[in-house]
This record gives C-alpha cells, sequence and structure tokens, in this order.
C-alpha cells in the first residue's frame, strides 16, 4: 500500500476515545482484531483484481479503503464481499480454535467477527452489502437506474432496522440496533440532498 | 478571548491533541478504575445489556461441532 494516504474522520476519533474508555483490554482487542482481518480481506482483494490502494480512511462507522484501476462491477463486487468473507472465515477458525483450546478471547473475537460481518452484508450503502449491490444493480440496470434502486433498498433497510430497534429499546435491549438503524438511515440520502425530487426518487 | 488561527488547529497540534487525548483516557482508565468500571456498566445497559457475553456466547456457539459431524468422527455413522 505504498504511496497511500491515511486520515482519520473527527467521527472515528470520537468513536476510538469511546471504544478506549469503555472495553476492557481483552475485548478491545478482540474487536481490533476482527476489523482487521475484514479490511486484510478487502485489501487482499483489490490487490489480487490488480487494483491500487490510494488511501485509507477511518470514519465514525469503521474504516474504508479507496482505491483505483478502473474495477468494473463484477471486480467492485468481490471486493465488497472480500472483507465479510474473510470475517466469517476468521470467525469459524477462531470459534473452533476458541473451543478446542479453551480460549475465551478466541470465542470473543469470533463473535466479534461473526456480527461484523453480517451487519457489513447488510444492503445498505455505507456498508460492504450495499457497495457490493451497487456493483450488481450497476450491472444489472445501469448506473442512474441502478443507484435509485440501491438508495430505496439502503432506506428500506435502514427503517426496519430502526423499527426492529426502537422494539428492542422498548423490550429493555438496549439502544444498538437503532444507533445502527439510524445510521444507515441517515446515508440513505445523497449528501446535502433530500431523496425525493418533484415526485421522483433521485 | 483566544480565537482559533484561521484554517482552525494545523496538523501537528491536531495530532498532538490526539495523542494528549489519547494518554488522557489511558490515565482515566487507571487512576480512575471503579468510576470507569461504573462508567462501562451505565453505557452497556443503554447500548446493549450483556452485549459482550451475549457475542461470546454466539462466537462458542460457532465453534461447537454438529452432532453428525461428532458421530463421523467418532466412527459410529449417521
Amino acid at each position: 500500500m505504498k504511496g497511500a494516504s491515511w486520515s482519520a474522520s473527527p467521527g472515528a476519533v470520537l468513536a476510538g476515545a469511546l471504544l478506549l474508555a469503555l472495553l476492557r483490554g481483552e475485548e478491545l482487542t478482540a474487536l481490533l482484531i476482527a476489523v482487521l482481518v475484514h479490511e486484510l480481506g478487502h485489501g487482499a482483494a483489490i490487490l489480487l483484481l490488480g487494483q491500487r490502494v490510494t488511501g485509507i480512511r477511518a470514519e465514525l462507522g469503521g474504516l474504508r479503503l479507496d482505491y483505483c484501476g478502473g474495477a468494473g462491477p463484477g471486480g467492485r463486487a468481490l471486493i465488497a464481499l472480500a472483507g465479510p468473507l474473510a470475517g466469517l472465515f476468521y470467525a469459524l477458525l477462531a470459534a473452533r480454535l476458541g473451543r478446542s483450546w479453551g480460549w475465551d478471547w478466541l470465542c470473543l473475537s469470533a463473535g466479534l467477527s461473526l456480527l461484523l460481518s453480517l451487519i457489513n452484508l447488510l444492503p445498505s450503502r455505507p456498508l460492504d452489502g450495499g457497495q457490493l449491490c451497487a456493483a450488481l444493480a450497476e450491472a444489472a440496470l445501469g448506473s442512474q437506474r441502478g443507484e435509485r434502486a440501491c438508495r430505496v433498498l439502503g432506506l428500506g433497510t435502514g427503517c426496519v432496522l430502526l423499527a426492529l430497534g426502537i422494539a428492542l429499546i422498548l423490550r429493555g435491549k438496549g439502544a444498538a440496533a437503532a444507533l445502527i438503524g439510524a445510521n444507515l438511515l441517515f446515508h440513505s440520502f445523497p449528501e446535502g440532498e433530500g431523496l425525493v425530487k418533484n415526485g421522483k426518487v433521485r | 478571548m483566544h480565537r482559533l488561527p484561521e484554517g482552525g488547529i494545523g496538523v501537528g497540534n491536531r495530532k498532538r491533541l490526539l495523542v494528549a487525548g489519547l494518554l488522557l483516557l489511558l490515565l482515566w482508565r487507571l487512576l480512575f478504575p471503579t468510576a470507569a468500571r461504573k462508567l462501562r456498566e451505565r453505557a452497556e445497559a443503554v447500548f446493549w445489556p450483556a452485549g459482550s457475553e451475549t457475542v461470546a456466547v454466539w462466537g462458542r456457539a460457532l465453534g461447537e461441532e454438529s452432532p453428525r459431524v461428532a458421530a463421523l468422527r467418532r466412527g459410529s455413522g449417521p
């Protein structure tokens, strides 16, 4: 990744500070390993497909790798899928080893990696699932219609997750799902503009 | 009142602020472990009660061998 730029948004700094303040050491390292494996999955796919990593950005929702090299929709879909697949593979391996060795930390890391991978497969814009949908929709429907279809899908996903999250809050299960749903809804809208203009979805 | 320079805080100072902030956080955890633990418990209650334990259970469940695989491994067949 020579020549790649590194940056962190204020949201990422805040998220990092919160994790450092609130998580136990073993939880923090388990999470960092899971995130590292996920991003290495993306990185490996980027390099294997002949692309070049141009930037690594830490954002509120996690890490993001920027790349260039003219990957088509198929390539972009594979790159998007590679992270969750690497995470799922690591989750299985860590879970098996954790059970065999009786090492609870590995089981925790496996669970975190599983959760991270499954959330990232949701079809919403900032997530890998959203990138995957965007690439497949572009290939199937063309650029504009595909983008619009993905926005609607992302909006629906955010709404469902937010509704589920509100139900969980009412049952005393915490605000995590609602916060994630709200974040996904926020990212469903084109930056600085509304979703609908003149009666048409953008 | 002191005003920020035009363009905000410079890159060098931002890095120093970041390092200082991280060190303060670590100091907070070391010097006030009880307060840190209570804050963690409160945050966990708001965000995801028993979240860490739940995720660890998922990890352990993922590592469990299915009965069929266990039977095959023992050579007793399905």
